[in-house]
């Protein structure tokens, strides 16, 4: 896959994810990958580094190679494979944790789980559900297809 | 080669039946994460000999476990919003909640995703409608929800959290792995689990980590 690609490939799945009611996992990747990622990298400097009544100053010194962190943007590539492991965990983790709770809930006698805003003004309510068979079997066709995008 | 049309077509069909209601919002589902964690210390509980009830902050006997969508206060009664109460023999109770809002050392209120506090504190906080104090709270626990690894930002946050919490032991709980939040949070000697899904070691350690908290707590109390 090119980069020109992954690019138009990213915004496609972007743009689906989006429409699929979960805005908030592209944006966190979109905020993720902007910040890029750090290396570690071996720079030559000819000072070091010191205190000098308490105030840091560079004093000349001689050529000596040093490590420091340098950041690189994403490629388009991973890029792509950043948002398509992102959706991958979202909706797995989600799943596991609905799977997780009812089990709880049943174990200790109760009907169930639910959340409830009390915000005055918002009308947020939902509840847990376990996963059926359906949901798992899209579950595993997700992944599939995800895979294979971030393969191709 | 240009990505196939059909692979985007499935990924689009798939989603539609993967999606839970949890996750149909615009949020990250936070909310559930924090359940999930909230019943990780109620397992430690149960494993180190406590004696679990619930209640609804009315008084009421949950059949369904209520919780918020957003932090809010401990004695607020929009909502029956349940609560775990921890009964040790021979040592004072602890309730375990979701999502209330504690004073920190400073005096200024935070909010806590997941807390275990001293049942005699959370009963004067209801009935004088305060916020519970930070000597009163045994384990403070943050719950981040992310579908990438988290940003810096938020173990920033921890740590100012933690700094205010004292002396309770604190955890930063999150489903994704950081290893960069991890070493930020282990080089300030504070307590964390990554990757903390159902099933997973993370929460295994977790859970034992809180279990030796409730032994500390069994053996100062008695």
């Amino acid at each position: 896959m090119t980069e020109a690609e992954a690019r138009r490939a990213f915004e496609k799945l972007a743009s689906i994810v989006r429409n699929a009611g979960l805005p908030w996992v592209v944006d966190q990747v979109v905020d993720y990958v902007s910040r890029g990622k750090q290396q570690e990298a071996d720079v030559t400097v000819t000072y070091s580094l010191a205190l000098e009544g308490g105030i840091p100053v560079a004093k000349p010194g001689r050529r000596q190679r040093q490590k420091m962190l340098r950041t690189v943007p994403y490629s388009d590539v991973e890029r792509l494979a950043i948002l398509a492991d992102a959706v991958i965990n979202a909706i797995e983790a989600s799943a596991s944790l609905d799977d997780s709770l009812t089990d709880f809930a049943k174990n200790e006698n109760r009907g169930g789980v639910r959340f409830i805003s009390d915000r005055s003004g918002e009308h947020r309510e939902h509840a847990v559900k376990g996963v059926t068979k359906t949901r798992r079997d899209a579950l595993a066709r997700l992944r599939q297809a995800l895979t294979a995008i971030k393969n191709s | 080669m240009a990505i196939p049309d059909a692979l985007f077509a499935e990924v689009q069909t798939a989603l539609g039946a993967a999606v839970g209601p949890s996750l149909t919002a615009a949020s990250p589902p936070s909310d559930l994460f924090e359940a999930f964690v909230w019943s990780i210390v109620v397992r430690a509980a149960q494993q180190e000999g406590a004696t679990i009830s619930y209640f609804n902050v009315d008084g009421s006997t949950p059949t369904v476990f209520t919780f918020r969508t957003s932090p809010g206060f401990i004695y607020s009664s929009a909502q029956p919003y349940s609560y775990a109460r921890i009964a040790f023999p021979e040592c004072r109770m602890l309730e375990a909640h979701v999502g209330v809002r504690a004073q920190g050392n400073s005096g200024v209120l935070h909010e806590c995703d997941v807390l275990v506090l001293s049942a005699d504190e959370a009963e004067a906080c209801r009935v004088n409608e305060t916020s519970p104090r930070a000597a009163s709270l045994v384990i403070v626990l943050e719950c981040k929800f992310y579908a990438t690894p988290l940003p810096l930002g938020e173990a920033r946050a921890f740590l100012g959290l933690a700094g205010e919490f004292n002396p309770p032991t604190k955890f930063l709980v999150q489903n994704a792995v950081s290893p960069s939040i991890s070493k930020l949070v282990a080089y300030k000697n504070h307590k964390w689990a990554d990757g903390a899904l159902p099933g997973s070691q993370s929460v295994l350690n977790l859970q034992a980590e809180m279990q030796s908290v409730f032994r500390r707590f069994k053996a100062l109390e008695y």
